[in-house]
C-alpha cells in the first residue's frame, strides 16, 4: 500500500508523459481540434436554439407569403414575426449564458446545466401543445369556412376540441416516455446524482 | 494578444492538467482522446470569458472538470479499466533502462488511475485537485463547496483510495 507522499510523488511523474502526448498528438493540430463541433449535450442545445429561431422565422415568412391575402392569418404571421424579432435579445442572452456554464464552479454549473435542459424540455412540450391544439382549431375553422354548411355549431367545436386535447396529451406522453426518456432524462438524473455527491460528507 | 495565441499558451502551459483529468475520467484510449479534444473545444469557446487578471489554473480546472463530468454523462457504459501501456504516447528516445523504469512507473500510475476511476465522479475531481496540491480554499472555489467541508471530504476520499489500492495489492 502506498502512503500519501508516494501517491503525490507518483502523480507528479506524469508530466513528461503529458508533455509527450501533447507534442505528438495535440500540438500539431491544436487549432483544428479546438474548433471542432462539440458533441456535448449543452452544445447541441445551443445549436438547437439557433435552428429553432431560424426555422421559426422561415416558417412565419412562409405563412405570411402563402396567406398574405387573408386578413386573419396574415396579421397573425406578422404579429408572430414581430414577436420573434423581439425575441432576439433573450435568445442571444440564453445562448451566451449556456456558453458560460462550464466556466462556473462545479456546483453552479450542475445547477445551470439542469435548468437549461429543464427549460428546453418545457419549451418543446409547450410547442407540442400550442402547435397541435392550434392545428386542430385552425383546421376546423378552415374546414367549416370552406364547406357550404357554414360555421360549426358549438357542440361540434366541443367534440373537436376534446379530440384535439386527447391527441395532444398522447403526443406529450409519447414525447416524455419516448424521446425525452432516452435522451435528456438520463442526463438530468446523472446531474442530480452529481449534485447529491457534492453534498455527501 | 490574440485569442489563438492566448489559447495555445494556456493549453501548452497546462497540458499536464488536461492529460490527468482525461485519464482520471476515461477508461479507454478512444474515450480519452474524445474527452481531451472536448476539453480543448470547451476551453476555446469559453476563452472570451477568461480574464487575464483572474487565476488561470482555477478557470482552466473549472472548464475542464465541468467538461469531464458532462462527458462522463454521455458515456453511460462503463467497461473495464484498460491499462495505458499499449495506448498512450511513449516518451521519445528512451534507453532500455529508461524504458524499463518508465514502464514500471506507468504500471504504478495505471493502478492509481484505476483506483481513482472507481471513485464517484465528484470525489475523483476532489482527489485530483488534492494530488495537484491545490489549497482547500482553491478546491472549494473550483467545486463550489465550503472550505471546511473540503478537508472532511478529502480525508474520506483518501481512506477509500487507500482501501482500493490495498485491494489491488492483495488481488
Amino acid at each position: 500500500m502506498k502512503d500519501e507522499f508516494d501517491l503525490e510523488a507518483l502523480w507528479n511523474t506524469e508530466q513528461p508523459q503529458a508533455d509527450a502526448y501533447f507534442q505528438q498528438a495535440v500540438s500539431p493540430k491544436l487549432a483544428a481540434l479546438a474548433q471542432r463541433q462539440s458533441g456535448q449535450a449543452l452544445a447541441k442545445l445551443r445549436r438547437i436554439m439557433i435552428w429553432e429561431w431560424v426555422v421559426g422565422i422561415l416558417a412565419l415568412l412562409f405563412l405570411f407569403w402563402v396567406y398574405r391575402h387573408h386578413w386573419f392569418v396574415g396579421w397573425m404571421a406578422l404579429g408572430s414575426g414581430l414577436y420573434l424579432l423581439i425575441s432576439i435579445p433573450p435568445y442571444w442572452a440564453a445562448w451566451r449564458s449556456i456558453q458560460r456554464i462550464p466556466t462556473h464552479n462545479v456546483r453552479e454549473s450542475l445547477t445551470a446545466y439542469r435548468q437549461v435542459i429543464q427549460r428546453y424540455l418545457w419549451r418543446v412540450r409547450g410547442y407540442v401543445w400550442v402547435a397541435t391544439l392550434s392545428g386542430f382549431v385552425l383546421g376546423a375553422y378552415w374546414g367549416a369556412s370552406e364547406s357550404a354548411s357554414g360555421p360549426l355549431p358549438l357542440k361540434a367545436w366541443a367534440i373537436f376540441l376534446l379530440i384535439g386535447m386527447v391527441f395532444t396529451v398522447a403526443m406529450d406522453w409519447t414525447l416524455r416516455k419516448g424521446y425525452f426518456k432516452y435522451t435528456y432524462y438520463p442526463i438530468l438524473t446523472q446531474l442530480q446524482e452529481l449534485d447529491d455527491q457534492l453534498d455527501q460528507q | 494578444m490574440d485569442r489563438r495565441k492566448t489559447f495555445e499558451e494556456l493549453v501548452a502551459a497546462n497540458n499536464g492538467m488536461l492529460y490527468k483529468i482525461g485519464r482520471s475520467y476515461t477508461n479507454d484510449p478512444a474515450d480519452f482522446e474524445d474527452l481531451y479534444q472536448e476539453m480543448l473545444v470547451q476551453l476555446w469557446q469559453a476563452l472570451p470569458t477568461f480574464r487575464a487578471e483572474s487565476k488561470a489554473s482555477t478557470w482552466l480546472y473549472r472548464v475542464c472538470l465541468n467538461t469531464a463530468l458532462t462527458h462522463q454523462r454521455q458515456q453511460r457504459k462503463q467497461p473495464q479499466y484498460q491499462a495505458s501501456e499499449q495506448f498512450f504516447a511513449q516518451l521519445p528516445d528512451e534507453s532500455a533502462a529508461d524504458r524499463e523504469q518508465h514502464l514500471e512507473r506507468e504500471r504504478q500510475l495505471d493502478r492509481l488511475y484505476e483506483a481513482i476511476y472507481q471513485l464517484p465522479q465528484i470525489d475523483r475531481a476532489i482527489i485530483l485537485l488534492h494530488l495537484e496540491q491545490k489549497k482547500y480554499a482553491d478546491i472549494a472555489h473550483i467545486m463550489g463547496l465550503k472550505a471546511n467541508h473540503v478537508g472532511v471530504k478529502i480525508s474520506r476520499i483518501k481512506k477509500t483510495l487507500q482501501q482500493l489500492l490495498t485491494a489491488q495489492d492483495e488481488g
